[in-house]
């Protein structure tokens, strides 16, 4: 999956939260859902992804540091 | 057969009550789904972890009706709660257990077809999900078709109080459907919507939500199970951030300075911890239950299920977690003596009020009617009438004119209740049901009955 940058991905949080348009009542709100899914799915499981290389990076480091105490 | 008023949504099933049974009908589509996702003996091993309604389906003779030939017998629940009667915490414990469901069961290839919040109970503070036909097996690539349920009916109502700070039970009682994203929007200041959880939740699904070509788009689109997953999970760790907006309620801190000195407060403790030794309650209402400290002197006592009762949240929910902690069978719900739940919904039958969902056996009222009579205006002879209604027996306190709690009432209006009277009162709960015991409580002017109508 094509990963958004940063810098775009603020930008377009931006421009999504100045323009957004009131929804329609007949059009059943899944709709919106579906469309983020499309959109924005990828995102979460790029973050989970990074947090836990992020997460297993600290550890390496604290574990060179004060050694393997857990 | 008779249907239940709230199961019309799904052709493929319904829940039906049968003399005080509940059973679930299936057609052969929805049955196989059923039996497709325990396969693996995932719903089984919700069950023995109390995470689902227990079923039975052997020796059940009923008739069956047209393409309804599956039937399953649902263990049933004494109280159906709504998720506008929960307190925030509650309300934050049945997501996190919906979104656990949902992990666990996509792990073992198995989704849920919805996200109502109707499907979550509590027993006590802890949740049970009790639709057996929303489980069906994970098709490769499917999406979260829950999502923006989930979102309406658990999440957009946790952000409303967390981020704004306005209690979401009115609102979501007279929408019964949940909060809308559309009103959260309106509400929401504009740097909060650049959360990146709220973007990915309410904003884009919201302003997306209109645009024809990118829903058609899912017809052929597949959405990994690792992006589902990913979702789950990091909902489920947005939700577990949130709290309440800390208000410090005026109720929060009534109990703290109530009324009674230490001698006279432990007659009172006394009196009530006899009166639910000697009848053991099933169940038992405490209607005001402020912080809670006689729900679980009660449950400590023996009552074996105590449903707590306040109008103020905040009280709800420092009990939600007091009960929590010590492991006792507590739920507590909101509900305002003079602004009771309604029947609402479909027919004004999908959801029911609360007077028609009495199961109590026994109620404490304490130190309520007073409030109840001068400030909600409801006459004496109303109130006697309601609460021996409501629970065959109980315990109703007395707390007459001379009180310092009813002078603070009185203090800045006329005095245009004649009819609260002690005196009154014994004559009215007499006209009703048996004054079994009775306790003036020393140094105070308070009385406790214990009356029983049977």
């Amino acid at each position: 999956m094509k990963m958004i940058p940063f810098k775009n991905y603020i930008l377009l949080a931006v421009l999504i939260v100045f323009f957004s348009e009131p929804a329609e009542a007949y059009i059943d709100p899944a709709t919106g859902s579906m469309a983020m899914q499309i959109l924005l799915g990828g995102l979460a499981a790029a973050y989970l992804f990074l947090r836990e290389r992020v997460n297993a990076f600290f550890y390496t480091i604290k574990r060179i540091f004060f050694g393997n105490k857990d | 057969m008779s249907r239940a008023a709230s199961s019309y949504r799904d052709p493929e099933g319904f829940v039906s009550i049968e003399d005080e049974r509940v059973f679930r009908y299936m057609d052969s589509k929805a049955y196989k789904d059923f039996l497709d996702a325990n396969q693996e003996g995932f719903l089984n091993r919700l069950v023995q972890e109390k995470k689902l309604v227990p079923w039975q389906s052997k020796d059940i003779q009923l008739e069956k009706t047209g393409p309804y030939n599956n039937v399953v017998q649902l263990h049933r629940l004494s109280f159906i709660s709504y998720p506008y009667e929960w307190s925030f915490q509650a309300l934050k414990k049945a997501a996190i257990f919906h979104l656990d469901i949902q992990i666990e069961g996509l792990e073992n290839n198995v989704v849920l077809s919805d996200a109502t919040a109707y499907n979550v109970q509590f027993v006590g503070t802890e949740p049970i999900f009790i639709d057996h036909q929303s489980f069906k097996p994970y098709s490769d690539g499917e999406f979260w078709k829950g999502h923006g349920q989930f979102c309406e009916q658990f999440l957009n109502p946790l952000l409303l109080s967390a981020e704004v700070g306005i209690d979401y039970n009115g609102i979501y009682q007279a929408n019964v459907d949940g909060i809308a994203s559309e009103l959260l929007l309106k509400v929401l200041p504009f740097y909060k919507k650049l959360k990146p959880a709220l973007l990915m939740h309410l904003v884009v699904p919201h302003s997306m939500s209109t645009k024809r070509t990118v829903a058609k788009k899912t017809q052929t689109r597949k959405f990994s199970k690792n992006s589902y997953l990913a979702l789950l999970k990091t909902l489920r760790s947005t939700i577990d951030g949130l709290k309440p907006k800390i208000k410090g309620t005026f109720w929060s801190g009534y109990a703290d300075c109530n009324n009674y000195q230490d001698s006279s407060f432990q007659e009172k403790e006394k009196f009530i911890s006899d009166f639910v030794q000697k009848t053991q309650p099933p169940i038992l209402w405490d209607l005001g239950c402020n912080n809670g400290y006689f729900s679980i002197l009660a449950a400590k006592n023996g009552a074996r299920s105590v449903m707590s009762f306040d109008f103020d949240l905040e009280c709800l929910d420092n009990l939600f977690l007091k009960a929590e902690e010590l492991n006792l069978n507590i739920q507590p719900l909101l509900f305002n003596l003079s602004k009771p739940s309604p029947n609402i919904g479909w027919q004004q039958q999908e959801r029911q009020g609360i007077f028609e969902r009495r199961n109590a056996t026994s109620l404490l009222a304490l130190a309520l009617i007073h409030h109840m009579r001068i400030s909600s205006n409801i006459p004496l002879d109303q109130i006697v009438g309601y609460l021996t209604k409501l629970a065959p027996s109980g315990v109703i306190e007395f707390v007459p004119k001379t009180d310092s709690k009813v002078q603070e009432l009185l203090m800045l209006r006329e005095d245009i209740f004649f009819d609260y009277e002690q005196q009154n009162f014994e004559q009215l709960l007499l006209s009703k049901a048996k004054i079994i015991e009775r306790c003036k409580i020393n140094n105070s002017d308070r009385t406790l009955y214990w009356y029983d109508t049977r």
